[in-house]
């Protein structure tokens, strides 16, 4: 079953050099909100690509990861590659075999690492395979939190990522958000900080991302300064949010 | 780390580890669990920023008994841990009880018994509430019910335990301690505990010195010790029982629930007044001690009908809830385990069924 089409689908959403890549690695701290992130451009690709892939490699955090949104993921045509152990609750890390598959596939593979620097190391165990296949890896980051909440910061994490996970950050993500507390002005006013972050390890910005029901409509695919916007479904919900 | 946002986005987990160094403490041991842990990882990064000591034990036990260590020279500490690592804590609970040390330990609660699961649970009320360890003894508990809460309780419990000298439990659970939501007013906190005269920090020669313990040989004086507790609980519960009510004046239905049931119950409450159905709530913040005389008084509004418990558990809070209602009116429960969360839908047809017995309306 398909998902009604929602307001964002009137827009092509963002393009960038990462929108022409075959895999993207999406990682970040804590509560960037890269798995939401990951989810919706799974979906944004798929709209154009036949072939599109989210794998969820969070191989620490059990708890709220982008495998939960694999329903609406499957209904939409993107396949869900995600460890054994993921919606079962069991604490166990795990690697799924098919994630080599990616390197020398045809498709497209967008890469959710979760778990922070000790996730991205396990993720450094892979990075042969991702630099083989020109992985584009877009780090998310959300000033809202307390680890990257100014540009010395954001730098530090993006330093701490790369040389846990073995992956140079390509560009930088701005989902500075509250969660529903979020609104534009928010994100308009951090895109500035996340630009400095990235200018000062030679990393560009790639697009910001919010959630389009929080967003005013008439940004469409920019915010008004000309950043790129990807608008984004929330999919991933706590479980006291569910209505039914 | 010192300067943030006026508003930031923090991991329950994270509220907790950031409050207890914003008020003072410098001292956090513990041992690893689901779903925890984040607390510990950010007490490994913070501690060493602010001169604190960061100790990760060999077990949960070692764990207590280094807060009863620190906690007899005076400082600040705290423990945190998730449900099976709380079970073997408890002999360390009774005897930080004996030796009256004031100290804060998390429960992070996951779904028992025994190894049981990782998801949400609320099966350790009986145990934060009505003792775990051994002897007649209280702690404070407190239920937080958001990230916001989590981090104010966490401060506040600092105060406490250092108020009565007590060990100050904050039961929360798996879904509290790993979801994200805004939080403020984190500028820091006048860190400096109250005077701690019996703390042993060394008499300089100056004094005889302070003893800390639980031990008391001579019957007459052990007595005189656990009448001496028993005051100061007594004290307590006169003092510091805090819950949240919410519209049960003129409520057909009052549920009672804490932390992240409570949450659930809110949005369930919103439903049944969309069909005419008034329904109250009472959200203990302490749970012990619990608002008994909150619920006692909801329970003689004549447009009660009847009080609903709803419960992580087979049936833990109902019962301090029937001891308060006394009898005067009917007091039903819904309980989920394992994991699994009510769903708003079936807390509403058990309201439906109180408030609507015939289904109609």
């Amino acid at each position: 079953m398909r998902e009604a089409p929602a307001r964002e689908n009137a827009t092509a959403g963002p393009v960038g050099p990462w929108s022409a890549a075959r895999v993207l690695v999406v990682l970040g701290a804590y509560g960037s909100g890269k798995s939401e992130v990951a989810v919706n451009l799974a979906l944004l690709l798929r709209r154009t690509r036949d072939d599109v892939t989210l794998v969820d490699l969070d191989t620490i955090n059990p708890y709220f990861r982008s495998n939960d949104a694999r329903a609406a993921l499957e209904a939409a045509g993107v396949r869900v590659v995600a460890p054994s152990t993921a919606g079962t609750n069991a604490d166990v890390p795990a690697v799924p075999g098919e994630v080599h598959g990616a390197f020398d596939a045809a498709g497209t593979f967008v890469f959710d690492i979760g778990g922070e620097d000790m996730g991205a190391r396990v993720v450094s165990s892979l990075r042969d395979g991702f630099a083989r296949c020109g992985a584009f890896v877009l780090m998310v980051v959300n000033r809202s939190r307390p680890f990257t909440a100014d540009a010395g910061r954001i730098a530090d994490m993006a330093d701490e990522l790369a040389a846990a996970s073995g992956l140079p950050v390509d560009a930088l993500v701005d989902n500075t958000n509250l969660l529903g507390e979020s609104d534009g002005r928010l994100l308009l006013d951090s895109v500035g900080e996340v630009r400095t972050a990235g200018a000062r390890r030679g990393i560009p910005l790639a697009f910001a991302s919010g959630v389009d029901a929080l967003l005013p409509p008439e940004w469409r695919d920019a915010l008004p300064d000309g950043t790129p916007l990807l608008r984004m479904r929330r999919h991933l919900t706590y479980p006291y949010e569910n209505g039914a | 780390m010192d300067r943030l946002p006026d508003r930031v986005l923090m991991k329950g987990n994270e509220a907790i580890a950031e409050a207890a160094i914003r008020a003072g403490c410098r001292h956090y041991f513990g041992y690893p669990i689901t779903p925890q842990t984040e607390i510990a990882h950010y007490m490994a990064k913070r501690m060493k920023s602010v001169g604190g000591v960061f100790l990760q034990a060999e077990s949960e036990v070692a764990a207590i008994n280094m807060v009863y260590g620190a906690a007899g020279a005076g400082a600040r500490v705290m423990t945190t841990s998730s449900s099976p690592g709380i079970s073997l804590k408890q002999e360390g609970f009774s005897y930080i009880a004996g030796a009256e040390l004031p100290c804060v330990v998390v429960n992070v609660a996951r779904c028992g018994p025994g190894l049981g699961g990782i998801l949400p649970a609320q099966g350790d009320y009986f145990q934060a509430t009505k003792g775990g360890g051994h002897g007649d003894y209280r702690n404070a508990v407190l239920a937080p019910a958001s990230v916001q809460e989590l981090y104010q309780l966490t401060v506040e419990a600092f105060d406490l335990a250092d108020r009565y000298r007590v060990l100050v439990l904050i039961l929360a659970d798996g879904t509290l301690g790993q979801m994200m939501e805004p939080v403020s007013h984190l500028e820091p906190k006048d860190a400096t505990a109250a005077g701690k005269p019996w703390a042993t920090v060394g008499t300089g020669g100056k004094r005889f010195h302070n003893t800390i313990t639980s031990i008391y040989i001579d019957p007459e004086r052990l007595e005189a010790h656990n009448l001496h507790l028993q005051a100061k609980y007594a004290k307590i519960a006169r003092n510091e029982v805090r819950c949240e009510s919410v519209g049960v004046e003129g409520a057909e239905v009052v549920v009672t629930a804490f932390g992240t049931t409570a949450r659930i119950v809110r949005n369930v409450i919103r439903q049944a007044a969309e069909e005419g159905i008034k329904v109250g709530l009472i959200r203990p913040i302490t749970l012990w001690p619990f608002p008994s005389e909150a619920v006692a008084a909801a329970a003689a509004h004549p447009s009660v009908k009847a009080l609903l418990s709803v419960e992580l558990n087979a049936g833990q809070m109902v019962e301090d809830v029937r001891l308060a209602v006394n009898g005067a009116k009917p007091v039903q429960f819904h309980g989920r385990m394992g994991g699994m969360l009510p769903t708003q839908r079936e807390i509403l047809e058990r309201i439906r069924a109180i408030a609507r017995p015939e289904g109609g309306t």
